[in-house]
């Protein structure tokens, strides 16, 4: 019988060993994100399907943190090498984005086929219009359980296109050049808070359609910054506690402060073109890039990162711990212990 | 004996005395709280080094260990983690315990405990509960798994039961 997906499929991908996930695996397919714009399509082989012959399915949407750009590869017998994944030649990293990513070892735990959308680079609007681009192609009942775990990224990539199927979001960047912030009575920290607002509205709404015919439980958690908004009235769990943070403190530092944007040029643009009113003074601007220099300094460090868990992007470590904290807290498994 | 820190946000950048032999090891970084935990061969980090991604398959010599232990085992890490200083012994009984009279409070875990004294602050658990907490995370069944030399029961294992006995106990929640 023929897959509701319409991706090739592959062999030949080797299991590690006997506790890789990829031993239990039927099927595996590749595919690509039709929603992204061409540079992201670019990167092959972002979206990986993993059949092992479960009822439930896992689905999991990224950017490169979801890819896995901060592993090593390694050789036969499992041993890190000096070589990222991402500088791999295309295709021979894949066994690596399924087995050791938090996508695969989440499933691995949870004994449920995977579905991952990850495109480095990838944008906000572009993972939530995915979202429901999968959750469409997915036969009504096909699984007894849909889990999803999404992250939210910088709000700095967004495509303003990709705000067609939420135009409320539109009017929070400026015509043809989305990645700059505008209003013209919100501060910056009210913007974040608003973004975040429209942002989690339009996956509530996503999942709202989708509940009758699925099965789904879901979690939102993001890499680089707090959620900016309160309200935590959703159809989705929130995890409180961001990448960063979780990972300073889990290398014993007692918190690390974030920016509320990860990219420097954010504010050259909010400062030389006036489109933030009231526009964020020098001091504001440079407590935020105090921050985000900090946190620079925390996953990419030199010689070395500061976090054992990152080499910018997570590494083996910071992949396996995270899986095991977005298990735990999504309160999908490890309860009785 | 060798104190260097192998992390860069190590513990033993705090350190200010230790001792260490074959079966205890204590880590002195001035503070006013002790975490001490009796374990057996694997909290004891029989696995930090083989762990396979590490690239060493050999078990080092015991004496030898003293800041792997501190960087990379879950006890080293609990106690980074809740700022505490650290006793580590081999066995199911603290030993040493009795010499440490300073502290303000102590936090006491015992592996398959044969200790009945009252503590105010203990947490026990047994060798077979770890193995089957590994064995789900390795997504394998307890029957098919090996608590050493694997994968997720060396260095990362370790992180992983660090923060999870953080929470089980509520000491050091993340």
């Amino acid at each position: 019988m023929a897959h509701y997906l319409n991706f090739p499929t592959i062999n030949n991908i080797n299991p590690w060993n006997d506790y890789s996930y990829l031993q239990k695996a039927n099927a595996i397919y590749l595919g690509s994100a039709p929603e992204c714009d061409q540079i992201l399509k670019d990167k092959e082989n972002c979206e990986l399907y993993v059949d092992i012959g479960s009822r439930n399915l896992l689905i999991v949407i990224g950017e490169s943190w979801t890819w896995g750009e901060g592993l090593y590869a390694v050789d036969n017998t499992g041993k890190l090498k000096a070589e990222l994944a991402s500088n791999m030649p295309n295709g021979s990293n894949i066994n690596l984005r399924i087995d050791y990513t938090f996508s695969g070892r989440m499933a691995n735990m949870l004994d449920h086929n995977l579905h991952i959308h990850s495109v480095p680079g990838n944008c906000n609007n572009q993972m939530v219009k995915a979202l429901e681009r999968i959750l469409s192609n997915i036969p009504s009942n096909h699984y007894d359980k849909i889990k999803v775990v999404l992250c939210l990224t910088d709000p700095d990539r967004d495509i303003e296109h990709s705000f067609d199927p939420w135009p409320s979001a539109k009017k929070l960047f400026i015509n043809n050049k989305s990645n700059i912030p505008v209003h013209e009575s919100l501060t910056m920290d009210e913007w974040a808070k608003v973004y975040d607002e429209e942002m989690l509205a339009w996956i509530n709404s996503v999942v709202d359609r989708y509940k009758v015919q699925h099965n789904i439980d879901m979690i939102v958690w993001k890499n680089f910054h707090n959620f900016a908004t309160t309200n935590r009235n959703y159809n989705f769990k929130i995890i409180e506690l961001p990448y960063i943070r979780w990972a300073a403190k889990m290398c014993g530092l007692d918190d690390i402060d974030l920016p509320l944007i990860q990219q420097p040029h954010w504010w050259s643009h909010c400062h030389l073109f006036k489109i933030i009113n009231p526009k964020p003074d020098i001091d504001y601007i440079n407590i935020q890039l105090d921050k985000l220099e900090n946190v620079t300094k925390f996953i990419r460090g030199h010689p070395v990162a500061l976090s054992e868990l990152n080499k910018v992007h997570p590494n083996q470590t910071g992949h396996f711990v995270w899986a095991y904290y977005l298990i735990r807290e999504a309160g999908w498994l490890f309860e009785t212990y | 004996m060798n104190t260097e820190p192998t992390l860069e946000l190590s513990y033993l950048k705090e350190l200010r005395n230790y001792k260490f032999d074959i079966d205890m090891l204590y880590l002195d970084t001035g503070k006013d709280k002790l975490l001490a935990v009796a374990g057996k061969d694997w909290t004891w980090g029989d696995t930090i080094n083989s762990d396979i991604h590490f690239g060493e398959n050999a078990i080092w010599y015991k004496t030898r260990r003293f800041n792997k232990i501190v960087d990379h085992s879950w006890a080293g890490k609990l106690a980074r983690m809740m700022k505490t200083d650290l006793l580590l012994e081999y066995g199911s009984k603290l030993n040493y315990l009795d010499t440490l009279k300073k502290y303000k409070e102590y936090y006491v875990i015992i592996e398959d405990p044969e200790q009945q004294e009252l503590f105010q602050n203990f947490y026990s658990y047994k060798t077979s509960d770890l193995k089957k907490f590994m064995a789900l995370l390795n997504g394998v069944s307890v029957d098919n798994f090996s608590l050493l030399n694997t994968e997720s029961s060396g260095r990362i294992g370790h992180f992983i039961w660090a923060i999870h006995i953080g929470k089980v106990t509520k000491w050091h929640i993340i």
